[in-house]
């Protein structure tokens, strides 16, 4: 497959980020794998580099809830804020364990690509990308 | 001049009978004379042409005698009699002149006038006095021609004092003469054609005078009567009067004539026939007392035996009731006079002491007063009796002493009754009052019970014979003694042994209770029978009217005090209980008006409001005073409800003590007349205080409720992420263990065992997450579920647990087809029983489950029976419980079961169990209908 230019990975867990981070890059999933501990700092990166064309703009987000800070939820909501272009670069997946229902709810509204439950596996990557980057997957295929 | 003759027809009446049959008439004398002319022309003497009836009586001559005046009367050629008849036969047709007769009484007035060529002379209306001088017969003279024969009847009834008249034969005036026309100040043509309603006489006379005049009509007899009248200018008069028939020639009624005199005028004339008579006579005669003398009767040894009446006054026979007693003597007409009479009359003749007195002549069933004195000469023994029957004045006097006697003893029964409180003590007596002065066996009251067929007599008093408190049928003293009763009489028996309205049962049953007279006296209240006063006599008894009047004035007398008692007594227990229903420790009361004034209040409202008695006693304090501000409009409402409804809808609301603490009341009020109203109060205060940490505390659950669900989430999500991490910690470093590294092979268990409690760590918190769903699925809704492919369902789920086990499923579930429930809970609850009787089934035998059902009137029962493990009573107990699992060596959440309750009892249903250990279990889930 064609390794996408590169994922933001937005989770305060350390852990759960080298272990994805791991997981991600054995899998040769993209060319740079990044991290953000918040909301903030992913929007930060989304500004920063999604206006133009940009191989440092993520192609995917895996995006957690809970974290300090502003959390998935604001930092989806700050997301679907920003001109159109900001987005279109982006699928936004939310990485998650059980969710408390009216997250869900507000989640929908708001519009994700996906949701994926943790803990994220070879399985659930390959799944993501045949779904949300089949020409990257064909290519390999 | 009347134009009367022209009104009459001739055919009707042919003049020369008429003039005739009234000349024949009338009472007063007529007398017709014809002149007879001497050879100059003058008028030398009157013949007699025609003497009516009462003429020929008075003069004693025939109708027609063959005889002149001057011959009858020939003194009269001397004086002005004679000048004055011959001036009136000069005189203009129609002009009376005076004329008078002798006659052997004394001269009588007459009037004469010309008609025609000839002379009328009407006697004035005097009693017939003895005859004049008759004379010599005249020769008779030729009829007259009609008309003029009219004209002299005419003039004839004109002139008389009667009144003369004629009715057709539909009662109606044909002809009035003038003097009946003066008297009601009519002409002739404004009587003719009328009847008596016509000439306004009062109704009651006009119809018998009409009625009169029909019978004459039909009877061809002369009717006489007598009547006051009294005429339109208010003269008054007594009358006389008779309807005669005129009759055809073939002997038909034609016309009715009548004839009328005033009576007044005779009854003085008699009064002066009699005015000879003796002075005492007149009196005696016109005295209303009872006159006789009698000539007293003596044997040989001069006692008076008897008397003879030898003359009487006309109200003798009246007084004392013996008729035609002149010339009899008293033993004849009354043989069993009592001796007094003769006694004490043959004193009076003896002594010529007169005597008064007054006595019984038994005999006779009269009273008389009497005044006796000798009359006439001593030796005729002639005794005057004035007397008079006085027996109407000594009943009344009887009467009014009797009467006298009862208004004494119904004073003295009121005195009696008055003190008594009891209606019972009042009954009794009165009975024992009224039985003591009549001398009655027995009186009482009885009263009627409800079913009208019954009455019971309670305490009565008795003389010689026993007391009949008891029960009693009406009927069984014969049929028409409740009837009348019913209808409000009295009925009195005063022979009952002989009482040939009793039948001889009914005769009997009088006799058992020893009754030989009774009078019962029925007692009404609003038009209903209540009671009966009863008064008994052993023997027949006659009552007089006046006995059963006390009767009636004692039975209203008592029943009205037994009335009077009763209400009292109800009064005084009303009262009573009123007294003590307010004396009520909880429930304040409160008397007030609608204008808000408190008047009185209970221990309990002056204890519950801070105020004492005499606040509210004083009509110092006001409901407004009294209410907390905020509850004002409420407490305005409620006046209002009591205004116009009378009643309060019971409300809460808080009140003000003086010191303006509040404390809580229900309130409930009715109104109790114009102006006043009650109301009851509780005092909620406690209750409100608890309700209100009842609610604090509710919304406190609600909150923890809340916070511990958000808690297990939070719970299961952050360690979810840990555990995450761990297992792909644990999934990387085996991952990236050299297979080559000794240590490899030691650290692989290891690995292994950690991968393990991670996985029963990640159970752990899913079946927790399970716990929060199923809270969340709370008010999932309700369907009707078809139940068989549920089961079926669900046994295809679990089949290779079935093959492995080698179980037997016995489902029979055709009779419940459906049940009420969500669908997703239905499967998980057949799912969980079905499950738990495979896992924990027997070691040693097979198992066999059956699922059967049942339709309970509340539920749908689904029993799963199966014949494992079973449970002990211990076992039973924790069964439902979350996180219970009773065996070990089964794998499971210890989920199921408390899932299965929970979800059963969110709908209102039930999850029941029957177990023996050993032997096997029956799940029993009740799903509401």
């Amino acid at each position: 497959m064609t390794p996408l230019p590169s994922v933001l990975l937005v989770n305060d867990d350390t852990t759960t980020n080298f272990l994805n981070q791991t997981l991600l890059t054995r899998l040769g999933v993209a060319n740079r794998i990044y991290v953000a501990l918040n909301g903030e700092q992913a929007l930060t990166r989304v500004q920063t580099h999604c206006a133009t064309s940009d191989p440092e703009c993520p192609a995917l987000i895996l995006l957690d809830v809970n974290m300090p800070g502003m959390n998935g939820i604001q930092f989806l909501e700050a997301y679907r804020q920003l001109p159109e272009a900001h987005q279109q670069a982006s699928v936004v997946v939310m990485l998650t364990t059980s969710m408390h229902p009216r997250d869900v709810e507000r989640v929908q509204q708001l519009h994700v690509d996906g949701f994926v439950n943790k803990p994220l596996t070879a399985d659930k990557v390959q799944e993501l990308l045949r779904t949300h980057f089949p020409a990257h997957v064909n290519t390999a295929g | 001049m009347p134009p009367s003759p022209a009104l009459l027809s001739a055919e009707v009446f042919p003049p020369a009978e008429l003039l005739h049959t009234v000349l024949d008439v009338v009472p007063c004398a007529l007398v017709l004379y014809t002149p007879v002319h001497d050879a100059s022309g003058q008028v030398a003497d009157l013949a007699f042409a025609y003497l009516n009836p009462a003429a020929q009586q008075l003069l004693g001559l025939p109708a027609q005698p063959a005889t002149t005046y001057l011959q009858q009367f020939p003194e009269s050629r001397g004086n002005h009699a004679w000048a004055a008849h011959q001036q009136a036969l000069l005189a203009g047709a129609g002009l009376p002149h005076a004329l008078s007769y002798i006659a052997a009484d004394g001269t009588v007035q007459a009037t004469g006038q010309r008609v025609g060529s000839g002379l009328l002379v009407s006697f004035a209306n005097a009693a017939v006095p003895h005859h004049l001088t008759p004379v010599q017969e005249h020769p008779e003279r030729q009829a007259e021609e009609h008309s003029k024969q009219l004209r002299i009847f005419d003039t004839i009834l004109e002139r008389l004092q009667e009144f003369v008249y004629l009715f057709d034969l539909d009662g109606r005036f044909q002809y009035v003469n003038k003097p009946l026309l003066d008297l009601w100040g009519l002409k002739l043509e404004q009587a003719v054609g009328k009847n008596f309603f016509d000439l306004d006489y009062p109704n009651q006379l006009a119809s018998v005078l009409q009625a009169q005049i029909q019978q004459v009509i039909d009877t061809h007899q002369t009717v006489e009567g007598e009547t006051a009248y009294t005429s339109p200018s208010g003269e008054t008069g007594h009358y006389e009067y008779a309807f005669v028939p005129l009759l055809a020639p073939d002997g038909s009624v034609e016309a009715v004539a009548g004839r009328t005199q005033p009576v007044t005028e005779r009854r003085r004339a008699e009064a002066a026939l009699r005015a000879s008579e003796a002075q005492y006579r007149t009196i005696i005669e016109s005295m209303d007392e009872g006159f006789c003398i009698i000539k007293v009767l003596f044997d040989a040894h001069d006692q008076p035996t008897d008397y003879r009446f030898i003359e009487m006054n006309p109200v003798f026979e009246q007084q004392t009731g013996m008729q035609n007693a002149l010339g009899k003597t008293v033993r004849e007409l009354v043989p069993n006079i009592e001796m007094f009479w003769v006694k004490t009359y043959g004193q009076v003749a003896r002594t010529g002491k007169p005597m008064r007195f007054e006595n019984h002549a038994e005999s006779m069933g009269r009273w008389f007063d009497a005044y006796a004195f000798r009359i006439g000469e001593p030796e005729q023994n002639h005794v005057a009796v004035l007397f008079n029957d006085v027996t109407d004045r000594k009943r009344t006097e009887k009467a009014l002493r009797k009467g006298e006697e009862q208004q004494a003893f119904l004073l003295q029964l009121s005195d009696r009754l008055r003190p008594l409180l009891d209606a019972t003590a009042i009954q009794f007596q009165a009975a024992c009052a009224l039985g003591q002065y009549l001398g009655a066996n027995r009186v009482g009251y009885a009263e009627v019970q409800p079913d009208v067929q019954t009455i019971v007599v309670t305490r009565n008093y008795t003389n010689g014979v026993p007391g009949i408190e008891g029960r009693y049928q009406f009927d069984d003293y014969g049929p028409a003694l409740l009837q009348e009763l019913q209808a409000g009489r009295t009925v009195v028996r005063p022979d009952i042994a002989n009482d040939p309205t009793l039948t001889e049962a009914e005769k009997h049953a009088h006799a058992v209770l020893q009754l030989g007279a009774t009078v019962n006296l029925p007692l009404m209240k609003n038009g209903e029978l209540v009671a009966v006063l009863f008064i008994h006599y052993q023997h027949a008894h006659d009552w007089n009217d006046d006995e059963l009047a006390l009767l009636t004035e004692t039975a209203e007398r008592t029943w009205a005090a037994v009335i009077r008692a009763r209400t009292e007594e109800a009064l005084r227990e009303s009262e009573e209980r009123l007294k003590r229903a307010m004396s009520i420790e909880t429930v304040g009361v409160i008397f007030f008006g609608l204008d808000g004034v408190i008047h009185d209040a209970n221990e309990a409202f002056q204890r519950m409001s801070g105020y004492s008695r005499q606040d509210f006693v004083s009509g110092r304090v006001r409901w407004d005073e009294v209410t907390a501000p905020e509850f004002m409009p409420a407490t305005r409402k409620a006046i209002e409800q009591l205004r116009t409804l009378g009643e309060s809808n019971p409300y809460e609301k808080q009140y003000l003590r003086p010191d303006g603490t509040r404390w809580w009341g229900l309130f409930a009020g009715k109104r109790l007349s114009e102006t006043e109203c009650v109301k009851f109060v509780l005092d909620i205060t406690e209750s409100k205080q608890a309700e209100q940490q009842l609610h604090l505390m509710n919304q406190q659950l609600q909150r923890v409720n809340v916070d511990l669900d958000n808690f297990i989430y939070t719970a299961s999500h952050d360690l979810k992420a840990p555990i995450a991490n761990i297992e792909g910690l644990l999934n990387l470093m085996q991952e990236q263990l050299p297979a080559t590294n000794p240590l490899t092979l030691e650290l692989q268990p290891l690995l292994q065992m950690m991968q393990e409690s991670v996985a029963r760590f990640q159970r752990t918190i899913e079946y927790l997450s399970d716990v929060v769903k199923l809270q969340k699925e709370h008010d999932q809704p309700a369907t009707d579920v078809p139940l068989r492919p549920v089961i079926d369902d669900v046994r295809l789920d679990l089949q290779p647990l079935i093959a492995e086990t080698r179980a037997t499923l016995d489902i029979d579930v055709a009779n419940c087809p459906s049940i009420s429930f969500s669908a997703k809970n239905l499967r998980s609850v057949v799912y969980n029983l079905l499950s738990n009787a495979l896992k924990y089934r027997h070691p040693e035998r097979r198992p066999h489950i059956r699922v059967y059902c049942e339709l309970q009137e509340q539920f749908t029962v689904l029993r799963v029976q199966d014949n494992g493990l079973g449970l002990d009573a211990q076992q039973r107990e924790e069964l439902f419980g979350m996180f219970r699992r009773l065996h070990h060596h089964v794998a499971g959440s210890g989920l199921g079961l408390y899932m299965v309750k929970r979800s059963v009892e969110n709908l209102g249903g039930n999850v029941t169990v029957q177990s023996e250990p050993g032997v096997g279990s029956t799940f029993s889930v009740y799903f509401r209908r």
